[in-house]
């Protein structure tokens, strides 16, 4: 699927309290394709997702949606194309699940109107895809930290975005549902969505991505296929760790084998 | 492709149908006793007595009869119903953009500044020479005080600073009154800034329901609008942004609609306590705890306590103390003990 580009990031800055915590970026996402944002903590992961999400303001560079500047669509329009999760997945009242992933229906709704089939169904879909339809009546306090993390992702889903903005969406997750949630990610972008997605495990990242987006300190240093951008130097480089790099059936497998921080001493 | 699933409208939507059902029946409730209520206190009171007398006396001395009606008991019954409603509300807006349980309309500092405003005309004598003195002064105060509120919030309105100037605003107003009483021209005027202080529905006109409704009404627009925005914010500030909400709007909007209606119900009745905190609280679990449900249910709710509180007080002053029973000191009697059992219910669930 070679499509258009969903997602046009041109050179921007950000400074947070006049520290500088992106300093010009760049990345452009087709449709259908799914990017995975690596980086040490701090590398700015999540200010380029704010950022994307409009939600961190730039001090300098544009970003398209769909071929439409970023300044140009009012919030409503924003929030109907982009779906965000965010790292904070607190949700402050017990609201049932079902009601929580409603919320993510909150950008199509008319004025005063109640939801409509079509959101039920939205609704519906978003639950079946994330494992949760059983849960839908049980309140989220009664929830575990895993399956919370899903309602989050659910939420998000409801939303039906064309853009796709996932800040570690596999934290707190078993492995069953963490394998799932990325394949989720694949048949999305199957379907025509463009997703970003932050990632600490460098395995699922190499596999569940088209592309890998490197980070350090507000730079991005790499973007490429994961096998080019996954090399034992750069790892060094960037994240100060000696990796174990193989190929299992056919996959890459990145182990983090030592730290070497401890030697750099700095 | 992402697996489709069968489309089952039914499923969902009965989900959906229970809930709308259960939600008319609360409201209906609520509707129905604050109907009751208000029947009830239109009818009791000090110049007649039980439930009956009102109407005995249209019987016999239709005139005087309709004298209490209309100066006496109309006005304060729609009094306690407006302030009511207007506590109950906002402190359902303030808990839900806050999003903190143990908030309430007096957070913030618009019941104290109305007060000081209040008291300054008394104090300065205004008030005796002229009659509105006292309310208009009340909602100057609260002006004043909503502008510092903002410039101490800066442009991002954050939570925690704004929780904290409403801190500043409230020792400072408290200061200021105690001032005032420190230097009262005399033991006279003291108690009647103290009295006045206190909260009390007596002996109120027509012309305080008219002064209290326009703010309150406008106050009550700015506040019911907020109810999407409230559900969004249950998931915090971020994710309410890219749900398409303006949120620092949404705060400033919160605060003006709340100053408006409060500093309002503050000017004419003076200050009344914990209703704001309590209806909101009981009420969210009715509600399957959703901002925006909470809201008419928390109006309704805190107009149904208002009225019940002050018929309350009606009767207490009659058979038990005697001397008149301040509404404000009655529902302080009572939230401030809730308030414990709440800060305990809470510890418990460690939240």
């Amino acid at each position: 699927m070679t499509a258009a580009v969903a997602l046009d990031v041109r050179s921007i800055h950000v400074a947070l309290d006049e520290r500088r915590v992106l300093e010009d970026v760049s990345l452009s996402v087709g449709a259908g394709s799914v990017v995975g944002l690596v980086g040490p903590n701090g590398a700015g992961k999540t200010t380029l997702l704010r950022a994307v999400a409009g939600i961190a303001p730039l001090s300098a560079g544009t970003i398209s949606v769909n071929g439409c500047p970023h300044a140009r669509l009012s919030r409503a329009e924003r929030a109907k194309m982009i779906g965000y999760l965010p790292q904070d997945r607190a949700v402050h009242w017990p609201l049932t699940v079902r009601r929580i992933v409603e919320l993510g229906r909150l950008p199509h709704l008319e004025p005063w109107r109640a939801v409509t089939a079509m959101d039920a169904a939205a609704v519906r879909q978003a639950l079946h895809d994330t494992d949760i339809l059983a849960l839908a009546e049980r309140s989220i306090s009664t929830l575990s930290g895993g399956e919370a993390a899903r309602v989050a992702i659910a939420r998000m889903l409801a939303g039906e975005p064309k853009v796709i903005l996932a800040d570690e969406p596999t934290a707190g997750l078993d492995p069953a549902h963490k394998l799932e949630v990325l394949a989720l990610f694949r048949r999305l972008a199957g379907a025509g969505r463009a997703v970003v997605t932050a990632l600490h495990d460098l395995t699922l990242a190499a596999r569940y991505c088209d592309r890998i987006v490197m980070l350090q300190s507000g730079r991005m240093v790499a973007d490429g296929a994961p096998q080019d951008v996954f090399s034992a130097p750069l790892l060094s480089a960037v994240f100060g760790i000696d990796a174990k790099i193989a190929k299992l059936a056919d996959e890459l497998v990145i182990l983090p084998w030592a730290s070497r921080r401890a030697d750099s001493a700095d | 492709m992402t697996q489709t699933l069968p489309i089952d409208p039914s499923a969902p939507l009965s989900g959906a149908n229970t809930r709308e059902v259960r939600a008319a029946i609360l409201l209906g409730a609520l509707t129905a006793a604050l109907l009751v209520l208000i029947i009830l206190s239109l009818l009791v009171g000090r110049r007649t007595s039980g439930v009956g007398g009102l109407i005995d006396l249209f019987a016999t001395d239709p005139e005087t009869a309709w004298l209490i009606f209309s100066e006496v008991r109309l006005p304060r019954t729609m009094l306690t119903v407006i302030v009511g409603a207007t506590l109950g509300l906002s402190g359902a807006v303030l808990q839900g953009v806050l999003r903190n349980p143990l908030a309430e309309p007096a957070l913030l500092g618009a019941s104290s500044s109305a007060a000081l405003g209040a008291v300054v005309m008394f104090y300065f004598g205004v008030s005796g020479a002229f009659g509105f003195a006292l309310p208009l002064g009340g909602m100057v105060g609260t002006l004043a005080a909503t502008a510092l509120l903002f410039i101490l919030g800066g442009r991002a309105q954050d939570t925690l600073t704004l929780i904290l100037a409403g801190v500043a605003i409230n020792s400072l107003t408290a200061a200021l009154t105690s001032l005032a009483l420190n230097f009262a021209p005399s033991p006279y005027a003291a108690l009647e800034i103290v009295f006045w202080i206190l909260g009390s529905f007596a002996d109120r006109s027509m012309e305080h329901v008219w002064l209290a409704l326009a703010p309150s009404l406008v106050g009550w627009a700015l506040l019911l609008g907020l109810g999407r925005a409230l559900d969004a914010l249950t998931l915090g500030e971020d994710t309410a942004a890219t749900l398409g909400f303006d949120v620092p709007a949404v705060k400033r909007r919160a605060i003006i609609g709340a100053a408006c209606a409060v500093g309002a119900a503050v000017s004419v009745t003076g200050v009344i306590s914990f209703v704001g905190l309590v209806v909101p609280h009981v009420l969210r679990p009715l509600v399957g705890y959703r901002p925006s449900r909470l809201l008419a249910a928390s109006t309704i709710g805190g107009a149904v306590l208002m009225t019940a509180a002050d018929i309350g007080v009606r009767a207490l002053t009659a058979t038990v103390t005697g001397l008149e029973l301040k509404v404000g000191v009655l529902t302080a009697l009572i939230g401030a003990p809730f308030f414990l059992h709440l800060l305990l219910v809470l510890r418990r669930a460690g939240t």
